[in-house]
């Protein structure tokens, strides 16, 4: 059951979990009338849960690999790498880690933030100010006079965001515009990761390729309206950026490895995050269509194409 | 429909001018497809190939225009296509395979050609055009005037009518503050998110701070209807001329204060 599951599957499938809890308090404060400390004090026992499982995961597989280390080092030693394969890759380690440490300074300065047609900082103020889900307008501060979609007032990430500032005591826009953007950024790289293993199964080398071409391609898309790299350094607390850097990569990695049922919670937290068309997105567009393109190859013997 | 093949069309000439990634894209593809047969997912490839033709061709781009709910722009039925991560992959297959495999290929020649892969991804990007500070100047001239404000109010509940360039960073700085009107006065785009509309009165106090020449109310009745729509502090720019300012004062029944290059009104 857990075959061809790597270890970065576990961060991002508790992610999304996260994001279907965050969904049903939001829910819950939202038609119960509840006040935000309340949600934010339910929301800050399941992150904390949710982190303390995603540490012993991480302790578990350090110890593994350490004690797997320790095998290596007793069993015969394998055929040495040649001294130009290793410098071509440390010097693609090199290119990646400086890559994702200016791309984390850049979001840390929150130098270049992109608001257009964007009002979550107001939104996340007005929970904070209020304490109560969408009980003010967020643009005046004053009471709605009509209100606001429905559609849009199940979307729980101004909550979550909310319940993050209330709970750490950080102001509005220093979560939303600086600390969020960092989280999904790395957010991005685990999915990517993910993808990079089942694209190249078993492959170290291209998996860093694709994952430096990744990191480099994000600064070039940086500067152009609707590309990833855009979203990324622009914009990462948008629900818009979460699905197409985060969830996508995660679902497309999944259908490869054709787990379209897992994927599914990929499509589902799109619809807690995102503006979809009736419950329908991006995800389960991309989902189907892998899982078409699965059916001519299914006709041909197994194993005509490596783990695809 | 029409309406959504013209937008759709111009989506994609917009989308094109501004950065070279979607060229990107299809160098990618094309070189996938030469290479078809060492490409490991094919699947992925297939996808990948067919979606992006629907985001090009206008009919089947109209269609996910309209799928994706009309709220969202053309750029936006671009995240069908997984553009960042087909281009990697591409990379990836291009440096790990072609290039590691032929024996002729010298050092050198592997190292020239992955420069020149590295410089074909800055030209795509269009060389960090579009970083540039965007309005980060014009928000922390607002903070400064904002944080003077709330030492002035110390304390009490203020609601404001300022200049565009205050209005719109003043609920991102301090949540306490209300104001007569908000952002989607001038950002059309963010009526999406609300139902709420303004009265023909608030609409004449914008023409007016705005300073324009559709303003069609005298200094007076633009003060009592401010004061009426609960307005307790107003900011007018440094240029106000002399009578408006003694009208405001007779109205609110305070004296103007100088603050950071405005004139304060609190009472």
């Amino acid at each position: 059951m857990l075959k061809n599951y790597f270890f970065p599957d576990i961060v991002l499938s508790i992610g999304i979990l996260l994001t279907g809890a965050a969904e049903a308090i939001h829910l819950y404060g939202v038609l119960f009338g509840r006040p935000l400390s309340e949600c934010a004090l339910i929301f800050g026992a399941v992150a904390a849960l949710a982190a303390a499982v995603v540490l012993a995961c991480v302790v578990i597989r350090v110890r593994g690999a350490l004690t797997a280390r320790r095998g290596r080092a007793a069993a015969p030693r394998e055929p040495v790498q040649s001294r130009g394969r290793k410098g071509a890759d440390a010097l693609l380690w090199a290119a990646f880690v400086l890559l994702v440490l200016s791309q984390l300074l850049f979001l840390v300065t929150g130098q270049s933030v992109f608001c257009g047609g964007d009002m979550t900082v107001e939104t996340v103020g007005s929970f904070l100010q209020s304490d109560g889900l969408h009980r003010v307008n967020p643009l005046t501060g004053q009471a709605y006079a009509e209100g606001l979609p429905s559609r849009l007032k199940i979307l729980c990430l101004p909550t979550v965001y909310a319940s993050l500032c209330r709970i750490f005591q950080v102001l509005p826009r220093v979560m939303v515009w600086r600390v969020i953007p960092v989280l999904t950024l790395l957010g991005c790289y685990t999915a990517n990761l993910c993808l990079g293993k089942s694209l190249f199964p078993g492959s170290g080398r291209k998996q860093l390729v694709f994952l430096t071409a990744v990191a480099l391609l994000i600064w070039v898309g940086s500067g152009q309206y609707g590309m990833d790299g855009f979203g990324l350094l622009r914009a990462g607390w948008r629900g818009e950026t979460l699905r197409n850097a985060v969830l996508i990569p995660y679902a497309i990695s999944l259908c490869i490895r054709r787990k379209y049922l897992h994927a599914l919670l990929c499509a589902a937290a799109e619809a807690c995050i995102v503006w979809t068309l009736y419950g329908l997105g991006v995800c389960p567009v991309i989902i189907a269509g892998l899982a078409l393109t699965a059916l001519p190859a299914k006709r041909r013997p197994v194993g005509t194409e490596a783990a695809g | 429909m029409t309406e959504l093949f013209r937008n759709a069309w111009a989506g994609w000439r917009g989308f094109t001018g501004d950065g070279k990634l979607v060229g990107l894209l299809l160098v990618s593809l094309l070189f996938l497809w030469l290479y078809y047969k060492r490409v490991e997912q094919k699947r992925f490839l297939i996808y990948t190939t067919v979606m992006t033709v629907c985001c090009i061709v206008p009919v089947t781009a109209a269609v996910l225009m309209r799928y994706q709910t009309l709220f969202y722009s053309y750029e936006w039925i671009w995240s069908f296509v997984p553009l960042t991560s087909v281009i990697a992959f591409a990379a990836a297959v291009f440096v790990t395979e072609p290039l590691q495999n032929t024996a002729e290929y010298g050092r050198k020649k592997r190292i020239a050609a992955v420069a020149a892969l590295l410089l074909l991804f800055a030209l795509c990007g269009g060389m960090g055009s579009g970083l540039e500070d965007s309005g980060q100047e014009e928000s922390r001239r607002a903070e400064a005037v904002l944080e003077k404000l709330r030492e002035k109010a110390s304390g009490r509940e203020l609601c404001l009518w300022a200049p565009q360039e205050i209005m719109a960073h003043a609920r991102e700085y301090d949540s306490a503050l209300t104001l007569v009107y908000g952002r989607n006065m001038w950002e059309p785009s963010l009526n999406a998110w609300l139902y709420d509309t303004y009265p023909e009165e608030i609409v004449e106090l914008y023409r007016w701070m705005s300073g324009g020449e559709e303003k069609t109310m005298t200094d007076l009745s633009c003060a009592e209807t401010a004061v009426a729509a609960g307005v307790n502090c107003i900011l007018l720019p440094e240029s106000t001329e002399k009578g408006t300012i003694e009208s405001f004062e007779r109205v609110l029944g305070v004296k103007t204060e100088s603050l950071e290059g405005y004139y304060l009104l609190i009472r």
